[in-house]
């Protein structure tokens, strides 16, 4: 049973500490990913435990022992390291780079033997650079060589085994399989893998529990659920993301949405009427640019009603295949009412949402102005056999605005910004939105 | 199949590097045999294999004594043979120390000049011309060439100590104190050169290198650091592989990284010190000798440090042979020698490499 | 496995050790039995300090130095020198000898050759400190080697008599001496009786670039003096000082000394260059047309010639007293 047990450390360079108060315990079976923005500590706390700099507090245990009193090749046995910068100067061949990872089991005048040989050769092959083996190993690219060196630590037969953004140089086949490789020596042989990564969905789907540190100290701790957050994410990498689970890998997935601009929150909330996907571009959009956003009537599987749910934005939806009803109707006629714009996409129309059109005549009738996007002639998304083209005329003579394009939209959002009146409620940010929305969802 | 050849290979390679020392040894024994039959002195070399025959117990019963001649025996015996030796030794040593040197640093330009070694014992043997009166011996040695070793010494240990911040000494700390160093010790040489006097023909010639004044003592003074310190480091080659790669691997690899270095250092300096007090500074050996014989063998230190061992002995044997009857009766600087038989052969090695050149 | 190399490792520590323990014993301790034996033998202690015993007079001598070839010359036992360096060329024309085959040489002065002097089988090897490198190495082969260094004209009559004693020949030696110094005596005779009162002054230029001179420690100091100058570094200890020009101008000499020709090679300019040196206009010596030139091949080293280099210098100084030779 491998522990190893940190407990308040703390790191300096000089005067300047560049790891505070760091606690945590790691066991056997553990895939823990440390994350964090640019110099928050994450290789200083690997390089602390891989006893390359030494903690001016705190004690490091490993099976509780201190790991700086243990010899370095007690340490190298159980231990190995795959650092972040891998340049050679010396032209050793690959297959002999990875034979020095046996030899912290070697005496000191052992050649290295038979089974040695085959040691390196598996750990070659998990990784896949047994072609490589007679080649200098500083003529390879540099994802050839991390995955030598990844050979060579795996040659280790270590019970830990730390690595220091491996991924770096490796391009997307080759990360998965790296990944997949260290994971199932996690799971089948119980080796611990501490691994300072940047990429968080791939943290998201391998590592087991997660390290999130801020400003050198560990922000949060724990299984990967409960340290990667939107609020997490937030506060400390400044980004608004989604976190989702998917279920195709049966993990987590984050998508960060761009920092938002420094665009005045406009007190101004938008009603759309879309989907199809006509909407999803123009969700996001308006998020940004301030607005305040509610969307309906969409199905349920509607790719749109799908955007709207990532984003919190309130929608009135309906089952799909079914007609909407009269109780939905009346909803989606309540929410268009506490907006001041309404805009209609240039979304398909059949029995099934042409209803959607009435409710923005409706809207028209009360005031609300409505723009219509007409970047496709409505003759041809008319499936209601006439039905939708008259409303659409019905719609122009009272005075709704058509555009061809989304950017003319929002030129004329703008614009009308000015002579519109505030609307009943202040709208909110779009943290307040993500916050409302979870709230919105919990309570469901 | 293919791989299974690879592995069949590298199981074989214990017994290839034996195989390939054992050839280097007796081309060194041959080359120095035929180097004994170079110098001022005409002697042939059935001669010499006489006279050096009548040394071994039980050869000497076969030799007819009364063909040999007494003054060639005595210059075979007691100038031509020590100063050989002397060549082999002092090639060897300064090859060593230039393997442990590149191994440490990790630097193609470093040779164990470079922690101030050379002008250490520069200084120390021009302060004993000019300033020492006292005789002294010591295993042999005597005055110049004991302050010589000392100077060289203290000096790469100041280096050291310079270098420190807090237990760890810097690699490239350690490069820059010993540039600040050598350049204040040559000053100083210099300053002192201005006032030699007389003097100055002695320390000039000395410093430039050569064997012209070798005898018994010499050799015998410092084969035990030289011979010893060779295979002290042998003990360390795996390590040297692995501080090679990098400190940080090095260390997460198992070695105790700052105790082998300075124990490695030591002995690199103790071994060229004992050098340049008895030959002077003969530069290019422990700089390319290195070099040359991994284009050829290849980095691991565990054939390597053994094969530039004995490819430095058989390389100043030849250019001190060389040096020796260039011009008559007067020599040329051994350094000057080295340098030009073995910059054309390094150039040829390094152009024959198909790819870039790379340790 | 391990234990096979520690074996061999600790076998070649041991071979090594117990090697030169055995030779450093049997070295030193055949030194000290040479010393036992001390009978009928000649003790000697050359300009360094350096005790030498001779147990039966040299036949074969090598000279490392010019100022030894001549001493042996002048004394008489110039027969029995077999070896002498490049630059001898005094008081026969070695560098022909050499060339014809009828003497050896042994290396450019200052180089001497080891296996050229071993291949001699000399009993004596006289040499000057110009050769104080390869010293240590000649007395452990074994070879009896005197260094002749005289800082004055004293020293170079005492040169003069301990090869003599070295080589058996101690009247020849004492005969030579007396010669050389009645040969001075005249000349400061002949100038005392001149009634000069202020002797010259006089810069002796040795070399160029960087500008030297001689100080109070060498011979050259004793020729001026025994010539009736003053040297005008004679407060000076250091040797073979470098002075610079400006010192030269402030103290104003008489006289310049400039030794050329060298061997064959002239090794600095002529007088006209020496004299428009910036600043030396003004120099009593240059305004008075009082720059000499000498012969550097006498006055090389100290050697048996000096009643010669005396006389040349007292007649750059009293040219009225003295014809010039040259």
């Amino acid at each position: 049973m491998v522990l190893l047990n940190v407990d308040g450390v703390e790191c300096c360079y000089g005067s300047i500490k560049i790891l505070e108060d760091v606690s945590l315990v790691v066991k056997e079976g553990d895939f823990v990913g440390i994350i964090g923005p640019n110099g928050s500590g994450k290789s200083t706390l690997l390089k602390s435990i891989s006893r390359t700099l030494k903690p001016h507090k705190g004690t490091i245990l490993l099976n509780d022992k201190d790991i700086y009193s243990l010899k370095s090749v007690d340490v190298a046995k159980q231990m190995a390291v795959v650092p972040q910068d891998n340049a050679v100067s010396f032209s050793f061949t690959a297959l002999e780079v990875v034979l020095m990872g046996r030899s912290p089991h070697l005496s000191r005048f052992e050649m290295e033997t038979e089974s040695d040989m085959a040691i390196a050769r598996k750990a070659m092959d998990l990784t896949n650079t047994w072609h490589l083996a007679e080649r200098p190993v500083n003529e390879l690219s540099g994802g050839e060589r991390q995955r030598v060196i990844i050979a060579r630590a795996l040659a280790q037969k270590p019970k830990i085994l730390l690595l220091d953004e491996p991924l770096t140089y490796l391009d997307i086949v080759n990360q998965l399989e790296i990944m997949d490789l260290v994971k199932s020596l996690c799971v089948k042989e119980g080796i611990i893998v501490m691994t300072a990564i940047h990429d968080l969905n791939l943290a998201a789907r391998y590592c087991t529990t997660a390290i999130l540190l801020k400003n050198r100290k560990i922000f949060s701790a724990g299984s990967i659920e409960e340290v990667l957050t939107s609020e997490n994410i937030k506060s400390v990498f400044r980004v608004d993301a989604i976190v989702k689970k998917n279920l195709v890998t049966n993990s987590l997935y984050i998508i960060p949405l761009s920092p938002p601009k420094s665009s005045p929150i406009k007190n101004c909330a938008i009603h759309l009427i879309c989907g199809a996907g006509t909407g999803t571009a123009l969700m996001k959009i308006l998020l940004e640019e301030g607005y305040s956003v509610t969307a309906g009537v969409l199905n349920v599987l509607d790719t749109d009603f799908e955007t709207a749910e990532f984003l919190n934005i309130p929608v009135t939806s309906e089952a799909p295949f079914s007609p909407i009803t009269e109780k939905t109707r009346k909803d989606n006629l309540a929410m268009i009412s506490k907006a001041s714009t309404v805009v209609v996409t240039s979304v398909p129309f059949g029995h099934g949402n042409l209803q959607n059109l009435e409710a923005a005549a409706e809207a028209l009738k009360k005031g609300i102005s409505v723009f219509v996007i007409d970047e496709v002639p409505i003759e041809s998304r008319d499936f209601t056999k006439g039905q939708a083209t008259a409303l659409f005329e019905g719609l122009k003579n009272m005075g709704a605005v058509f555009v061809k394009k989304q950017d003319d939209l929002l030129h004329m959002l703008n614009v009308s910004e000015e002579k519109l009146k505030m609307a009943k409620d202040v709208p909110p940010s779009i943290a307040d939105h993500l916050k409302a929305g979870r709230a919105s969802q919990e309570a469901r | 199949m293919a791989t299974d050849k690879i592995e069949y290979s590298y199981s074989r390679r214990s017994s290839r590097w034996k195989l390939i020392l054992a050839l280097l040894i007796v081309a060194l024994v041959v080359t120095i045999i035929i180097s004994l039959n170079i110098g001022y002195a005409n002697i042939s070399l059935s001669e010499i294999l006489d006279i050096l025959g009548k040394q071994i117990p039980f050869l000497s019963g076969s030799i007819n004594s009364a063909s040999i001649s007494p003054t060639y025996e005595a210059i075979i015996l007691q100038i031509r043979l020590p100063r050989v030796l002397a060549g082999a030794l002092v090639g060897a040593g300064l090859a060593s120390a230039g393997v442990i040197y590149q191994g440490i640093f990790r630097n193609p330009m470093a040779d164990s000049y470079v922690l101030g070694a050379s002008a250490g014992a520069s200084v120390g043997y021009t302060v004993a011309v000019l300033y020492v009166t006292t005789a002294l011996t010591l295993v042999g040695l005597g005055t110049a060439q004991i302050f010589a070793f000392i100077f060289a010494i203290l000096t790469v240990f100041v280096v050291y100590f310079i270098s420190r911040v807090g237990h760890k000494v810097p690699i490239s700390t350690l490069l820059l104190s010993g540039i600040v160093v050598n350049i204040f010790l040559l000053s100083m040489e210099t300053l002192m050169e201005l006032r030699a006097g007389q003097a100055l023909t002695g320390i000039v010639a000395w410093l430039a290198g050569g064997f012209s004044n070798i005898v018994w003592q010499d050799v015998w003074g410092i084969l035990p650091v030289v011979l010893i310190g060779i295979a002290l480091t042998y003990f360390f080659t795996r390590d040297l592989n692995m501080l090679s790669m990098g400190d940080e691997t090095a260390q997460h690899l198992g070695v105790n990284t700052e105790s082998v270095r300075r124990i490695l250092l030591a002995i690199g300096s103790l071994i060229t010190a004992a050098c340049v007090c008895i030959s002077g500074v003969i530069g290019f050996v422990g700089l390319i000798i290195p070099h040359m014989t991994r284009l050829v063998i290849g980095p691991d230190h565990r054939i390597l440090l053994p094969a530039s061992a004995i490819v430095g002995a058989m390389f100043l044997v030849i250019c001190d042979a060389v040096a020796r009857v260039a011009t008559g009766a007067s020599e040329l600087p051994v350094g000057v020698i080295t340098a030009l038989v073995g910059t054309p052969f390094f150039i040829y090695l390094l152009r024959r490499r198909k790819t870039s050149y790379s340790l | 496995m391990k234990n096979k190399y520690i074996i061999y490792i600790a076998t070649i520590i041991t071979i090594a050790s117990i090697a030169s323990a055995a030779f450093i014993y049997v070295n030193y301790s055949s030194q000290n039995a040479t010393l036992k034996s001390q009978n009928s033998n000649i003790t000697l202690v050359d300009d360094e300090g350096y005790v030498t015993t001779l147990t039966s007079i040299p036949q074969r001598i090598v000279s490392l130095a010019p100022s030894c070839t001549q001493i042996c010359y002048a004394i008489g036992v110039g027969n029995k020198v077999v070896g002498v360096t490049t630059s001898d060329n005094y008081p026969y024309n070695f560098q022909a000898w050499i060339a014809a085959g009828n003497m050896t040489s042994v290396g450019d002065y200052g180089y001497p050759n080891m296996e050229a002097i071993a291949s001699l089988r000399p009993d004596l090897i006289l040499s000057d400190n110009l050769n104080d490198p390869s010293l240590p190495s000649m007395r452990a082969l074994g070879y009896k080697v005197l260094v002749l260094n005289p800082a004055t004209i004293a020293g170079i009559y005492q040169d003069i008599a301990l090869v003599g004693r070295a080589t058996g020949a101690e009247t020849q030696a004492t005969a030579v001496i007396e010669n050389i110094t009645s040969s001075i005596n005249a000349i400061t005779t002949k100038i005392a009786d001149a009634n000069i009162t202020v002797p010259q002054s006089v810069f002796y230029e040795i070399w160029s670039n960087p500008l030297m001179s001689a100080g109070s420690t060498t011979w050259i100091n004793n020729v001026i003096t025994d010539a009736g100058g003053v040297n005008i570094f004679a407060n000076v200890s250091v040797q073979y000082p470098d002075v610079s020009s400006e010192t030269v101008v402030a103290l104003d000499p008489d006289v310049i000394i400039l030794p050329t020709q060298m061997g064959t090679t002239p090794f600095y300019g002529s007088v006209a260059q020496v004299e428009a040196t910036p600043g030396w206009n003004t120099i009593s010596a240059v305004e008075n047309n009082r720059v000499y030139v000498i012969n550097a091949d006498l006055f090389a080293e100290p050697n048996p010639r000096v009643a010669d280099q005396v006389y040349a210098v007292a007649a750059c100084l009293y040219p009225q007293l003295f014809k010039s030779t040259s």
